[in-house]
C-alpha cells in the first residue's frame, strides 16, 4: 500500500491493517484469490490460445509444451479454458454475491430496522428459503429459469439471499439498540439518516466476512449447476462442465478434469481461508 | 524454617515444605509460591488467607497438583499420609483424588458438569471409593444419606436434577457431598463462599465446620477474607506474594497479630463497630508487587508502613514468638 | 416448532414455480407442432385453466392424500417413481451422515487434544480441503481410484436397486465432505469444553483421563455438533443431487435432475417437496436432539 494511501487510514485502521497482515489465513487465502481475480481479468491476454474452437485431429493430447495442460475431446486448449473458466467463475460468483448482498441487506436490513410485521414476515420468507438445502435452492431457480450464464447469476444471487438477509437483519437490530445510535435518535436525526450514517455502516464486518465465505460457497454450487447441465452452457469454459466432460474420459485423459479440479479448489480454498481468517481478525472471539 | 503447629508429628496429614511453584509467563517466572512450609493436623482446620495473587490459590491446587500446564514445581514436598503428592504416579494421584484427597471450587455453577444430572455425578464419585460394591440400590440410599449430611431438602428429587435447577448454594452442598463422600482425609476448600449470598455463605460455612467435627477430617480453607475465615478455622496462614508472613492459632491472628500485613487486613475486615463509628474501611495502600522480579528483603516491605533499612536487604525467616504463633518479619528478629 | 408453516411455505414457493416459468409451459410441453388445440389439452391436464387458488388447493389435495398423479413423460403414476427412490436417497444419505459423524467426530477429538500439534494441522488442512472440494470432483476421484485403478468398487449402478457396494463410493463421498465441518465444529467445542472448570472438577475428583474426555467433555462438545450435523443432512441432501447423477445411482437427486431436463414438471415439484420435507423433518428431530442432549433448553 502506498504512503498516500496510508496515510488516509485512522490509527484504528492501521491496527487493523496490521492485525489483517499478521494472521496466515488471510495472507495465504488472500494470495490465492489474487492469483484467481488476476487470471480471471487478464484471460484474454494470458490465455494462449482460443478456449471455445479447437482442432478435432489434436483432440485428447496429454500435457505437451504447446499445450501444457494438454487438449480436450474437441482439440481445445485446457490450459486456455482454465484460464477462460477463472473469467466465469469470477462473474457468476460476483454478480450473483452483489445481487444477494443488496437485496438480503436491504430486505434484511430494513426488516430489522423497521421490526413489527414487516420484519415477520420477511423473516418468514427467509425461513421458507433456508428450507431448500444448499444447492437445491440454486437448482430450483435453475430449473425455472433455464440454462445459461445470467439465470446461473440469478440462481447464485437467490441461494445467497436468505444468508445475507439474516445477517444484515441480525447486525442491524444489534447496532440500533447501541448508545451512540441511541444518541443520534435523542438528537433528532431522522430514520433514514442514522440508517445510512449508522447502522449501514457498522453492519458491514459481518457481511464481509460472510460474503467472503459465501463467495466459496457460490463458486462451487455455481460448478455443481454447471456440472449437471443446468448451468453455464458448452462451449463456454466453465470448471464445473469442463469435469462434466471429462467423465467419459477419466481414464483415458485424467488432464481433462485434473487441472479445471485444482484450479476450482484452490479458488475455493482461497476464500475460505480468507474468510476464516478475516472472521478472525474484525470478529475476534474465543482464542485458543 | 518448617513451622509445626505441634510437637507431635504422629498426628499430621499434610507437611508442606520448603514448596516452590512458579508459572512460566510472557515476561519471565512468576513466582506464585516461594518457599512455603505448613502442616496440618488429623481433624484441624487450617484457613490460607490472602488477597488475590498471594499465592493462597496456587497453593491450594498444588496439594491436590491441579497445577496449570505452565506450571513449574521448583523445589518442595507435599508429604500427604506420608507419601510426597509431588512424585506421585499420575495413576497413584487419580486414586487419591477424590478419595483421601478433595477438592471444593469457587464457582459451584461452574464446578458442575451441566449435562449430567446430580445423581449421575454423586454416582461416579461413589463408585471409585466408598460404592465400589455397591448394589443400585445401596448407591441411591447412600447417595441420599450423603445429601441429608449436608441438609439439602428432598435428595430423592435433587438425584434427578440437572445443576442448572439449582440455587448456587444446593450446588455447592452437592459439590461438598461429593467432596466427603468416600471419607477423605484431607478436603481442601477454594473460596468455597465466595460467588455465594451472604446469608447462603454462613450456612455454607457451619455446613464445613459440622462436617469436619463429625468426619474427623482435616480442612484447608482458602480464602481472601480474615472474617470468614475465623468461622471455620482453627489456624490461620497470612500469605503475601507467595511467602507465609504469619502463621497462628485463629484467636491469636485476631487478638494479638504480629505482622504488620496481618494488622492491616484485620482492619479491612468490616464490624458493626466500624460502620457505627463511621471509621470506613481501610484499604490497603499500594499493590501486590511483579512477582515476575519480587522486591528484595521482605516483599512486603514496600508497602509496610514499620519498614526498616534491613527490611529492603534481608528476606525475614519465620520466628515462633510464641507457642505455636510463627511471624517473617525483622521486627521481631530479637525474639529468635 | 416451525415445521408446518415452513412446509407450508415451501408448498406454495414450489407451485408457483411453474407460473414462474418463462413463456407458456403448457405451449413448452405440448411440443413445437403442437395445434392451439393440444396446447389448450396440456393446460386442462396440467390444470392450469383454472384459478390459481384452485389450482394450489388442488395441489395440496393431491399431496396430502398421497395422489399425486401421472409423470407427464413416462405416464407412470408419480407415487411409484418417486417412493423407491426416496427410498434409496434415504439410505444413501444415512449412510453418508453416518460416515460424516463417526470421521468427524474422531478427527475433531484427536485434533483438539493434539492442538497445535502437527497432527492437529494436518487434520485441519485435510477439513479445510473438504469444505472447498466440490462434491463432484471428489466423485470423479474417488471413481478414478477405486474403480479404475484398483477395481475394487463399481462405479455407476445398473438397474433400480443398488447393491451395499454401490453404496460405498456415493457414500463415501458425501460422508467424506460431510465429516470436514463436523471435524471442524468437534475441534473447537472440544477445546472449550476440556478448558471448563467442571473438568478441573473431574480431576480433582480422580477420574480417569479416558473418562474425562470421552464422557464429561464429549458429551458437553457435541452439543453444537448436533446442529452442525442436521444442516449437514441437509447439505448432503442437496449433495446427494450431484453425487446420484455422477454414480448414476437411482435416487431422488437423480430423478428429480432428470425431470428437470424432460420438464417433467410435477415430477419435479413432488420430488423437491419430498426432500425438503425430509429436511425439514430432520430439522425437528436435531431441535428435539439438541433439547434431549443440553438439559438447559427445554422443549416448548
Amino acid at each position: 500500500m502506498s504512503g498516500f494511501l496510508e496515510s488516509l487510514l485512522t490509527p484504528q485502521n492501521k491496527m487493523l491493517l496490521r492485525k489483517l497482515r499478521r494472521n496466515k489465513n488471510v495472507l495465504l487465502g488472500g494470495v490465492l484469490v489474487l492469483i484467481f481475480i488476476a487470471i480471471a481479468i487478464l484471460s484474454p491476454i494470458i490465455s494462449p490460445y482460443s478456449p471455445t474452437s479447437g482442432n478435432l485431429s489434436e483432440a485428447l493430447r496429454p500435457p505437451s509444451s504447446n499445450h501444457p495442460f494438454g487438449t480436450d475431446y474437441l482439440g481445445r486448449d485446457i490450459l486456455s479454458r482454465v484460464i477462460w473458466g477463472a473469467r466465469i467463475s469470477l462473474v457468476v460468483a460476483v454478480g450473483g454475491i452483489a445481487i444477494s448482498i443488496l437485496s438480503g441487506a436491504i430486505i434484511g436490513g430494513f426488516a430489522g430496522y423497521i421490526g413489527g410485521a414487516i420484519d415477520d414476515l420477511t423473516m418468514g420468507v427467509v425461513n421458507i428459503l433456508l428450507a431448500f438445502p444448499d444447492i437445491l435452492l440454486a437448482l430450483f431457480v435453475a430449473a425455472v429459469t433455464g440454462p445459461g450464464l445470467e439465470n446461473v447469476i440469478l440462481a447464485i444471487g437467490v441461494y445467497n439471499f436468505p444468508q445475507f438477509a439474516r445477517i444484515a437483519r441480525g447486525a442491524v437490530i444489534s447496532v440500533k439498540t447501541s448508545d451512540y445510535v441511541e444518541a443520534a435518535r435523542a438528537s433528532g436525526e431522522t430514520k433514514s439518516s442514522i440508517f445510512f450514517r449508522y447502522v449501514l455502516p457498522n453492519s458491514m464486518s459481518p457481511i464481509v466476512v460472510h460474503a467472503t465465505l459465501r463467495t466459496a460457497a457460490s463458486i462451487l454450487t455455481a460448478a455443481g449447476l454447471s456440472f449437471l447441465g443446468l448451468g453455464v452452457q458448452p462451449p463456454t469454459p466453465e470448471w464445473g462442465a469442463m469435469i462434466s466432460e471429462a467423465l467419459y474420459y477419466l481414464d483415458a485423459a485424467p488432464y481433462m478434469w485434473v487441472f479445471p479440479g485444482i484450479f476450482l479448489v484452490l479458488t475455493v480454498l482461497g476464500f475460505n481461508l480468507l474468510g476464516d481468517g478475516l472472521n478472525d481478525v474484525l470478529n475476534p472471539r474465543i482464542k485458543d | 524454617m518448617t513451622y509445626s503447629i505441634q510437637e507431635s508429628r504422629t498426628d499430621e496429614v499434610l507437611r508442606i515444605s520448603g514448596l516452590k511453584i512458579y508459572y512460566k509467563g510472557d515476561l519471565g517466572l512468576v513466582k506464585a509460591v516461594d518457599g512455603v512450609s505448613l502442616s496440618i493436623n488429623r481433624g484441624s482446620s487450617l484457613a490460607i488467607v490472602g488477597e488475590s495473587g498471594s499465592g493462597k490459590t496456587t497453593l491450594g491446587h498444588a496439594i491436590m497438583r491441579l497445577l496449570p500446564y505452565n506450571a513449574v514445581i521448583a523445589g518442595g514436598e507435599i508429604i500427604f499420609n506420608g507419601r510426597n503428592v509431588l512424585s506421585l504416579s499420575k495413576e497413584e494421584l487419580r486414586k487419591l483424588r477424590g478419595y483421601r484427597l478433595t477438592m471444593v471450587f469457587q464457582e459451584p455453577s461452574a464446578a458442575l458438569n451441566p449435562v449430567f444430572k446430580i445423581g449421575s455425578f454423586l454416582k461416579d464419585v461413589l463408585k471409585k471409593g466408598k460404592g465400589a460394591s455397591m448394589s443400585e440400590s445401596e448407591l441411591k440410599e447412600e447417595m441420599i444419606s450423603l445429601l441429608r449430611k449436608v441438609r439439602i431438602p428432598s435428595p430423592e428429587e435433587v438425584l434427578n436434577k440437572y445443576p442448572h435447577e439449582l440455587s448456587g448454594g444446593m450446588k455447592q452442598r452437592v459439590l461438598i457431598a461429593a467432596a466427603i463422600a468416600n471419607g477423605p482425609d484431607l478436603m481442601i476448600a477454594d473460596e468455597p463462599t465466595s460467588a455465594l449470598d451472604v446469608s447462603v455463605q454462613a450456612q455454607i460455612l457451619k455446613l464445613l465446620d459440622e462436617l469436619r467435627a463429625k468426619m474427623g477430617l482435616s480442612l484447608i480453607f482458602i480464602t481472601h477474607n480474615l472474617g470468614v475465615a475465623a468461622q471455620v478455622s482453627d489456624q490461620i496462614a497470612v500469605m503475601y506474594a507467595g511467602k507465609i508472613m504469619e502463621l497462628a492459632p485463629t484467636s491469636s491472628i485476631f487478638e494479638t497479630p504480629k505482622h504488620p500485613y496481618t494488622s492491616m487486613l484485620l482492619k479491612t475486615i468490616p464490624t458493626i463497630r466500624r460502620e457505627l463509628k463511621k471509621e470506613g474501611l481501610a484499604a490497603i495502600p499500594g499493590s501486590l508487587p511483579d512477582l515476575t522480579s519480587p522486591p528484595p528483603g521482605c516483599r512486603f516491605h514496600p508497602r509496610c508502613p514499620m519498614a526498616m533499612e534491613d527490611c529492603r536487604k534481608v528476606d525475614p525467616e519465620p520466628i515462633e514468638v510464641e507457642k505455636g504463633h510463627f511471624v517473617s518479619c525483622l521486627l521481631y528478629r530479637d525474639k529468635a | 416448532m416451525l415445521l408446518i408453516p415452513t412446509l407450508l411455505g415451501a408448498s406454495i414457493i414450489i407451485f408457483l414455480m411453474i407460473h414462474f416459468l418463462p413463456g407458456d409451459p403448457a405451449q413448452i410441453l405440448a411440443g413445437p407442432d403442437a395445434t392451439l388445440q393440444d396446447i389448450q389439452n396440456m393446460r386442462i391436464r396440467l390444470g392450469l385453466d383454472k384459478p390459481l387458488p384452485v389450482q394450489y388447493f388442488l395441489f395440496m389435495e393431491r399431496l396430502l392424500t398421497w395422489n399425486l398423479g401421472n409423470s407427464l413423460v413416462s405416464g407412470f403414476p408419480i407415487t411409484s417413481l418417486i417412493v423407491p427412490r426416496f427410498l434409496n436417497t434415504l439410505k444413501l444419505a444415512l449412510l453418508a451422515i453416518s460416515i460424516s459423524l463417526a470421521i468427524g467426530i474422531v478427527l475433531g477429538i484427536v485434533a483438539a487434544l493434539k492442538r497445535n500439534t502437527t497432527v492437529d494441522r494436518i487434520v485441519m488442512i485435510f477439513a479445510l480441503l473438504g469444505v472447498s472440494m466440490p462434491v463432484f470432483l471428489l466423485a470423479v476421484l474417488l471413481i478414478v481410484i477405486f474403480s479404475i485403478k484398483l477395481h475394487i468398487l463399481p462405479a455407476t449402478v445398473i438397474g433400480s436397486t443398488p447393491s451395499i457396494r454401490h453404496l460405498v463410493l456415493p457414500s463415501l463421498t458425501l460422508g467424506l465432505i460431510g465429516a470436514a465441518p463436523i471435524a471442524r465444529m468437534t475441534r473447537s467445542s472440544m477445546i472449550e469444553a476440556l478448558s471448563q472448570e467442571y473438568i478441573k472438577t473431574s480431576e480433582a475428583f480422580g477420574f480417569s483421563i479416558r473418562k474425562i474426555i470421552l464422557v464429561y467433555a464429549l458429551r458437553n462438545a457435541l452439543i453444537p455438533v448436533v446442529t452442525v450435523a442436521g444442516l449437514n443432512f441437509g447439505y448432503l441432501l442437496a449433495g446427494a443431487v450431484i453425487t446420484e447423477t455422477v454414480f448414476a445411482y437411482p435416487g431422488l437427486g437423480r430423478l428429480i435432475v432428470d425431470s428437470i431436463f424432460a420438464r417433467d414438471y410435477p415430477v419435479v415439484q413432488f420430488g423437491l417437496m419430498m426432500i425438503v420435507a425430509l429436511f425439514a423433518v430432520v430439522n425437528t428431530v436435531v431441535d428435539v436432539l439438541y433439547a434431549l442432549i443440553n438439559p438447559r433448553v427445554r422443549l416448548e
